[in-house]
């Protein structure tokens, strides 16, 4: 009779708490439910470079402008136009300018916004490996505090970089950028608020978001 | 009036208690901030995971065994807790989706600890495996099946009732103490008031004697393992609760930190002498000198150095009590 009662009351618990620790659901429901709630880095990247960056370029700041301050007031330039995602020395740049094309390699086209036009100022990234998130950072639009995981901000980065790969640089030789040409670049840029006293302002490297050819 | 020899074996008794107190009183006159509410709190909630992992570490060295698993066992077992509550299981054959609740991630996890566990037991005591050499493997292979597992990334995303363990308080004390202070109190009970306690003692003090006077020793070393193995499983909780994410590199060297735990207790690494209470002193030293450390911005590399000199001490302490005697 013991044993019975301790058997009895054994299984009891067991259904009792297999009860409480799991319920069951249609596979279809929950993977279609799945789907619709996923992340989708790809989509929230091409919303973000479609509809949020044009706006946002408006505030651009003239690369004329931001060379001066970098070399003078570094304090300010991250003041008034610097972004970061989180706490960093490294700052993000949304720029705008205008210049003459120097010379196309494959480092970038390097571009001279200054008069005279002799040395170049800035490098027009080209390549199709597009290292860093300066565009994502840049634009100020995304907030990592909005994510739970990193992994999904870094996903943006990653695919508004192939954005630009896809959309701006691969489609330049089409356009055939020559040596002596004017050139309008929208772009972001990177530099770290140390960059003047590492001697590293003597060319700002551009990743481009819009080019335009005369 | 006590004897020289009387005031010897206190202090030989409560060396651990004497070293506690002693590291207590020097980091509170030397690192500010070190004697405050806030700090014993925070010392307290960082030992409950290797508290957990210590406890079930003494019982296997008190039968004069190791466990090399117990930090990659946490991993694995945090791991499919995590893993089954954000996911559950897909049964496409019955087009069945089974969701797991809190409570059945947090129960299977602590049942792959305790199988785990098992397994160690019954290669060291069925197979004759040395306990250093089973649980060495053990210890890959549980990593090795996190990192499959969790297909090398984080599980993040828990939700707040599985977070409740690791980071809530109930009555004021964080859970996590609770859960370790309740951890501690069984094992006490366990070692001092029960049959199978005393066993324990009697296989590490002398396992051939243990086995002649008709002790089942495999069974006990089974035992000892399943319940290592499911403190573990308690630690992954812990700390999958606390990060609200389970990652493929949890507890790595964790078992370090409660071998040294248990040895500063204590406990003696050949078995049969020590106890319960002597590793949470031990958790606790560690605890205490970490947290000092830090407070006093010693860089880690050197806090690595003094925490290996204080194990080397404790051994040495050890070894010559046990040569006088």
């Amino acid at each position: 009779m013991k044993k019975v009662c301790k058997y009895s009351l054994s299984a009891a618990i067991l259904v009792f708490l297999l009860s409480q620790s799991v319920y069951f659901e249609d596979l279809k429901a929950v993977r279609e439910q799945r789907r619709r709630e996923a992340f989708n880095a790809a989509e929230y990247a091409g919303d973000l470079w479609l509809n949020q960056l044009p706006a946002a370029l408006d505030e651009a700041v003239d690369v004329n402008e931001l060379i001066e301050l970098f070399n003078t007031n570094m304090g300010q330039a991250i003041e008034r136009y610097g972004k970061t995602p989180g706490v960093s020395r490294v700052y993000a740049y949304l720029l705008r300018g205008e210049g003459t094309i120097l010379s196309i390699d494959t480092d970038g086209l390097k571009v001279s916004v200054k008069e005279p036009q002799t040395d170049p100022d800035v490098v027009i990234e080209t390549g199709f490996y597009i290292p860093g998130n300066a565009v994502r950072d840049a634009s100020g639009l995304i907030d990592v505090s909005k994510f739970s995981d990193t992994m999904k901000f870094n996903e943006i980065g990653s695919e508004i970089n192939k954005i630009i790969v896809r959309d701006v640089i691969r489609p330049l030789p089409d356009r055939k950028p020559a040596v002596g040409g004017t050139i309008k670049f929208f772009g972001a840029t990177q530099v770290s608020q140390d960059a003047a006293e590492e001697n590293l302002l003597q060319l700002i490297r551009v990743i481009p978001i819009r080019l335009e050819l005369e | 009036m006590l004897k020289l020899n009387d005031h010897k074996s206190l202090l030989v008794k409560f060396q651990s208690l004497l070293a506690l107190l002693l590291m207590v009183v020097i980091f509170s006159s030397c690192a500010e901030g070190f004697f405050s509410t806030d700090n014993f709190w925070l010392v307290l909630t960082q030992v409950s995971v290797n508290m957990c992992l210590s406890v079930g570490m003494t019982l296997v060295i008190l039968t004069g065994g190791i466990d090399l698993s117990v930090g990659s066992v946490l991993a694995l077992s945090g791991a499919v807790m995590a893993g089954l509550l954000k996911n559950g299981l897909e049964l496409p054959a019955f087009n069945l989706f089974v969701g797991v609740t809190a409570l059945g991630a947090i129960l299977t996890g602590l049942l792959v600890g305790s199988f785990l566990g098992f397994f160690n037991g019954l290669m060291i005591a069925f197979l004759r495996i040395p306990p250093f050499v089973a649980t060495l493997a053990m210890m890959t292979i549980a990593r090795g099946l996190t990192q499959l597992w969790t297909g090398g990334a984080a599980i993040t995303g828990l939700g707040e009732v599985f977070g409740y363990v690791g980071t809530d308080r109930f009555a004021g004390v964080p859970v996590r103490v609770w859960t370790c202070a309740v951890m501690v109190g069984i094992a006490i009970l366990v070692l001092k008031k029960t049959r199978f306690g005393r066993y324990v003692y009697a296989v590490g003090g002398n396992e051939r004697a243990a086995r002649f006077s008709g002790l089942n020793v495999n069974r006990i070393k089974l035992r000892v393992y399943t319940i290592a193995g499911a403190l573990s499983a308690v630690g992954g909780l812990i700390v999958t609760s606390k990060l609200d994410s389970a990652t493929p590199v949890a507890g790595d060297g964790y078992e370090l930190d409660s071998i040294a735990a248990v040895v500063i207790g204590g406990t003696s690494l050949s078995g049969g002498k020590g106890s319960v209470l002597g590793t949470v002193l031990g958790v606790l030293i560690i605890g205490v000198l970490n947290s000092g450390l830090i407070i006093l911005s010693v860089p880690p590399f050197w806090q690595k150095v003094i925490k290996g000199c204080v194990i080397l001490l404790a051994v040495a302490i050890d070894k010559l009590n046990t040569k006088e005697q």
